[in-house]
């Protein structure tokens, strides 16, 4: 059962996954989610999955509702509200602009991340400075923005993968739900990584669960959707709410995803490293 | 029951044997592969536990997240050299595969954030080579540079965080002994590599600690064996101790085991302990064995005289010393409390073990012996020799004794308090070196936190907060014992600079900045300085010095600049090097008390013994001045005074007393049985020189083993012990019969057995008034004697001097019992004048000064009780009640007499 498959072209299209997946909760017309596989199970090769995966990827469109509420390690709790934007580029590259809303001291931050093959360009605005900055190099397996989740992580629930390789392994079973079982091995000292064992729905190709590996076969971090949140709309299924699991920390942090607009208008300014902090809306 | 132990040595040695088997047992696992006695390496163990600084390090752990490192340093010439980097990476992604390691950091770990124009790079250094950019943005990143470089580029920390900071825990896991094998293994020639960390030291320690009790102990039984064959020059002699302190180490062991105390720096003591102290008790019966050889009786009754004559010596000293020891119990230190508590149940196992079991063996194995008695001789000749000395110069003895006394309390305001961390090694130890040369290549390694509260959300986000933060990382940079410093100002500082531009590293001045940053920047670095809601921070430091003195005295510059924090942020130090330092001072503080603890009870033993408050008094004066010269000693030697150093004097003091209080009990029965203090002085030294002498050689003996140690403090314990023990001696050979030999001692004891006969105070006019202790009291202060029949007292003209002590002719006699007859020569022929017996007085003229008015001689064996001016004296200074009524008794005497015409005799 087990196949191997280099995941580099999977990378290629992640922030296009970013906005895929949570576009398809758009919600006004949401559905339960099929009961019926989308492949044979039994059949399904790793790329097929992956394919299964993108299927859900909607081209364009605006999540206006992205709620982060995370509970630290000493129990308090604060809240994140972001808005995200994505749009193919003219040869079809994928982009996406986020922007925070809350808290108010940070309103008006915003992140722009352009894919070009296999590189990524990563532009952020500070209210406080004067220009747009373009990061390169940051290191993937350090926190984001006071979250559980790496920038890694968030590729990794978004993408399922963005490095190493990926064996399929016997399937199992979570809420009697049906899943794949994927385990991705990394380079630990580069990725933050070891393993990431994640467990994708046969019926709907979303992923459940996550399992992020560092030391021992204990996880360091595990990612679980709320099966009620699962969403089917025509062909794209989505899980509006994850929460993220630091076991040792023992913090964790719930994304709740509302208000989408789907194959929205966008300008182009918006994807312009130079200008896409300007306000929108 | 000395009669019906010695007639039941068989059972006797079969009961042992039983206690024995069942300790024994109690020390087999059969669930684990060895013995179950555990040791316990860890810090904790010289914790006082419920520190403040504990309940602050255990905070920071659970809201920052600090994990217990191990920090492994590379020193090379040119450390961005291509070989360097490779072994640096190499060794790092070893060190990340180890099982127990959550974490490394490291020079190609860490990525560096360097801004060009609008780009901001993160780098990271890929071996082999690294640009000169990103080279000097390294040692310009203060968050790295005395972090993760040193500052001069040759040195580098790899810092492996664990998963765990267990003791146990990571000893299944192999750590950090595989770290140390691992950075060993990279080392080279062009490289050195270091390893430290609390968790090394604890493994260092626990390894020093297994490895004494490895050999410590038979170094100790076979240098002490050697002692004794030299002494005793018998099997028997080496044997019989050598069995003895081996059942007392079961039963010891088997104790700890069943209580479920582990052996750690301190507890780790009382095995050697109870060795040191089970071979003295032994060589004390066991020489006093040898001596009655001699005597012609049946073994049974030789083991009975043995036991009689061993047991209140050996209770006395088992007391003085278990009251020395528990008197430690009153510490803060749990591992001091069960110091003392297994270090008293180990006397009295000796004590035991010497009453009931040496008996029994050498009873068993008893054959001629006759070396014992030559050198017996050899001690007799010795103690004339030295306590003439001491009578003749007495004055000058206890002028020296009072000087020392002095200077001892001069210098003893020179102590330092104090303990050291890795000092405890010896310089040449691996774990030292390590230490030392992290150390002094990242200046300092020694962590200490300080937590600051700010007790509300978004508190450290104000820049006045910064400010202050900043003010006290700029004062604690300035100190001589800090090395280096790391906190949220330094984190701003570089996320300032790489996400605003701008020159150099400066903080940022608005509140929304800050926010910015915090929120954009945020890493696990950041997160280990600053909590979530910006409510708490936290900075490291980390010292150069070594010992609690050092950051004592940091601490006390420290604290007015905490109390100086601008509202309402509350700071509070902690840190392994803090929490063994507030113990230090607590613990000494503990001991002192224990010492002056143990004095009192010391001086109440000695009150109940001699029945009188100010003999007491002065037979402490002895154990103090062995106290004063210890502390003395201290202070001018420079050896810091701490749990360790503490421990000696508290056990050497339970040891000295008790030769003083043999030394008291012989000079008292001699004193009054010889008539002369001097002479008292001078035989009381001779039966105590030999086990005074022979006891404390083989306690220094056994002590001077320790300084053969791995660890410090046991090296700085067994030579404390040994030359403690050499003072303890020469002030009982020297001083305290010098100075004993102007006091008469009277024991509640002795009184008790004094018999004055029936109906004291009607028939002997002397005495009338006083109770019958007092008139017993009286009797001891005088002389008792018998004086067989036929024996002239004195003679009519003879001169009777000036009353001074030792002027026989000045002597008062009464007449317990007996008849004495008075007489005078006149024309050549006898003329008697009268036959007295009981209660009668004779004499007195002499005690006044005139020449014998008439002879005496006794007619029977009689007793009397003989006493002279001197003798009355010390009745007035010691006992001033019977004095008065003794004297008023006296001159009622004479009056009488010369009213009644009865001639005055003598």
């Amino acid at each position: 059962m087990k196949r191997r498959i280099s995941l580099a072209s999977v990378s290629s299209r992640l922030p296009h996954a970013i906005g895929g997946a949570l576009l398809l909760a758009a919600g006004l017309t949401a559905v339960p989610a099929q009961a019926g596989p989308k492949l044979e199970p039994s059949q399904a090769s790793l790329s097929d999955i992956q394919g299964c995966m993108e299927s859900n990827l909607v081209d364009r469109g605006a999540l206006r509702d992205l709620n982060v509420t995370v509970t630290d390690r000493e129990g308090g709790s604060h809240g994140l509200r972001m808005k995200l934007y994505w749009k193919p580029g003219q040869k079809g590259e994928p982009r996406v602009q986020l922007r925070l809303v809350e808290p108010l001291a940070l309103n008006g931050s915003s992140y722009l991340l352009l894919q070009s093959g296999l590189q990524e360009q990563v532009y952020f605005h500070l209210p406080s400075a004067e220009n747009a900055l373009h990061v390169t190099g940051k290191n993937m397996s350090e926190p984001l923005w006071g979250t559980d989740f790496s920038y890694g992580e968030i590729k990794q629930v978004l993408g399922l993968v963005f490095t190493g390789s990926t064996e399929r392994h016997g399937d199992a079973s979570i809420n009697g739900r049906k899943v794949y079982v994927l385990e991705t091995t990394n380079d630990p000292i580069l990725s933050g990584y070891r393993k990431v064992v994640s467990y994708v729905d046969q019926a709907t190709c979303v992923l459940l669960k996550s399992e992020f590996f560092v030391k021992g076969e204990q996880p360091l971090k595990t990612l679980v959707a709320d099966p009620a949140s699962v969403l089917t709309l025509d062909d794209y299924s989505v899980a509006l709410n994850y929460t993220m699991r630091n076991h040792p920390a023992g913090s964790r942090t719930q994304i709740e995803m509302s208000d989408f607009t789907l194959l929205e208008r966008l300008p182009e300014w918006m994807f312009d490293p130079q200008r896409f902090f300007d306000p929108y809306e | 029951m000395a009669r019906w132990l010695s007639r039941r040595a068989g059972l006797a040695l079969l009961c042992i044997a039983l206690v024995t088997l069942a300790a024994a047992m109690q020390l087999y696992d059969p669930q684990g592969p060895g013995l179950r006695v555990r040791v316990d390496p860890s810090v904790a163990s010289l914790v006082v536990p419920d520190l403040p600084a504990r309940a602050v390090q255990d905070e920071i752990a659970r809201r920052f997240g600090h994990a217990e490192q191990v920090v492994v340093i590379v020193r090379a010439d040119d450390l961005y050299a291509g070989e360097t980097l490779r072994t640096v990476d190499a060794l790092t992604r070893a060190l990340y595969a180890l099982p127990g390691v959550a974490d490394v950091q490291s020079l190609t770990t860490v990525s560096v954030p360097r801004r060009v124009g609008d780009t901001i790079a993160f780098e990271r250094v890929q071996p082999p080579a690294v640009s000169a950019a990103l080279r000097t943005a390294l040692q310009a990143n203060p968050l790295i540079r005395d972090h993760l470089v040193s500052a001069d580029g040759r040195a580098t920390a790899i810092v492996v965080d664990l998963e765990t900071g267990d003791e146990a825990e990571l000893r299944r896991l192999g750590l950090p002994g595989s770290i140390v094998a691992l950075a060993a293994r990279y080392s080279t020639d062009r490289h050195s590599i270091h390893v430290t960390g609390p968790s090394v030291l604890h493994a260092a320690t626990s390894a020093a600690v297994i490895d004494q009790l490895r050999w410590i102990i038979p170094a100790m039984v076979l240098l002490m064996a050697a002692f004794l064959a030299l002494v005793f020059r018998s099997v028997r002699g080496v044997v019989v101790p050598l069995v003895t302190v081996g059942v007392g180490l079961v039963w010891m062991f088997g104790t700890f085991a069943a209580l479920d105390l582990p052996l750690n720096l301190i507890t780790c003591l009382v095995p050697p302990l109870v060795v040191t102290m089970g071979l003295a008790y032994c060589a004390h019966v066991v020489s006093e064995f040898e001596a009655l050889q001699d005597i012609p009786v049946a073994p049974r009754e030789r083991t009975a005289l043995l036991i009689r004559s061993m047991a209140v010596p050996v209770a006395l000293t088992g007391l003085t010393t278990v009251i020395g020891l528990l008197a430690l119990g009153i510490s803060a230190l749990p591992a001091v409390r069960h110091f003392a508590a297994m270090s008293a149940l180990g006397v009295i196992y000796a004590a035991i073990l010497a009453l009931v079991f040496v008996p029994a063996l050498l009873q068993l194995t008893a054959r001629a012996g006759g070396a014992a008695a030559g050198q017996g001789r050899a001690f007799e000749r010795l103690a004339g020799i030295v306590g003439r000395f001491d009578t003749r110069y007495r004055r000058q003895i206890l002028f020296a004794a009072a000087l020392i006394m002095l200077l001892g309390l001069g210098a003893a305001t020179q102590i330092r308090v104090g303990d050291q961390f890795v000092g405890v090694f010896e310089p040449d130890a691996q774990v030292r070196v390590d230490y030392e040369a992290a150390n002094a290549a990242m200046r300092g390694v020694t962590p200490v936190q300080i937590l600051i509260e700010g007790y509300a959300p978004a508190v450290f986000t104000q820049p006045q907060n910064l400010r202050a933060l900043d003010a006290l990382e700029a004062w604690l940079r300035a100190q001589p014992e800090v090395g280096a410093v790391g906190g949220l100002p330094d984190q701003l500082r570089v996320l300032r600079q790489t996400l605003l531009g701008g020159d150099g590293l400066a903080l940022p001045e608005r509140r929304d900045e800050i926010e910015q940053l915090l929120f954009f920047g945020d890493s696990r670095a950041l997160r280990s300085v600053v909590n979530a809601d910006r409510s708490a921070t936290v900075m490291s430091l980390r010292l150069t010095v070594d010992d609690t003195a050092g950051v004592d005295a940091l601490l006390q510059r420290l604290e007015p600049q905490l109390q100086a924090l601008p509202e309402p942020l509350v700071a509070k130090v902690t840190g392994d090097a803090i929490l063994v330092t507030e113990s230090v001072r607590l613990v000494t503080t503990d001991q002192l008390q224990s010492i002056v603890l143990a004095l009192l009870l010391i001086y109440a033993c000695l009150v109940l013994q001699f029945a009188s408050l100010r003999t007491a008094l002065l037979a402490t004066l002895p154990t103090l001045l062995q106290t004063v010269i210890y502390f003395g000693g201290l202070g001018l030697s420079g050896v810091t005074l701490n749990a360790t150093t503490s421990l000696v004097e508290c056990l050497v003091l339970g040891l000295a007393v008790d030769d003083t209080i043999h030394y008291l009990s012989r000079f008292n029965s001699a004193a009054r049985h010889r008539a002369s203090e001097s002479r008292g002085a001078v035989v009381a030294l001779a039966a105590v020189l030999r086990p005074v002498t022979l006891t404390k050689a083989v306690l220094a003996v056994g002590f001077l083993v320790l300084v053969t140690g791995d660890l410090h403090n046991q090296v700085v314990f067994g030579w404390l012990a040994a030359l403690t023990l050499l003072a303890a001696w020469l002030v009982d050979v020297f001083v305290t019969p010098a100075f004993m030999s102007g006091v008469r001692i009277v024991t509640l004891w002795d009184s008790l057995r004094v018999d004055l006969g029936d109906d004291v105070q009607a028939t002997i006019p002397l005495l009338a008034g006083l109770s019958d202790r007092q008139a017993r009291v009286f009797a001891l202060m005088a002389n008792l004697q018998t004086v067989p029949a036929g024996t002239r007292l004195m003679s009519e003209g003879e001169s009777c001097g000036d009353g001074a002590p030792g002027d026989p002719a000045g002597d008062v006699y009464v007449v317990i019992d007996g008849e004495l007859r008075i007489w005078v020569e006149r024309d050549g022929r006898p003329v008697e004048l009268n036959t007295v017996g009981r209660g009668a007085v004779i004499g007195e003229v002499g005690y006044f000064g005139q020449s014998r008015m008439a002879n005496v001689d006794t007619l029977s064996d009689a007793r009397l009780l003989r006493f002279d001016d001197a003798d009355q004296e010390r009745v007035c200074r010691q006992y001033p009640r019977i004095a008065a009524r003794v004297f008023l008794n006296l001159n009622r005497i004479q009056a009488a007499r010369r009213a009644g015409g009865t001639p005055l005799v003598g």
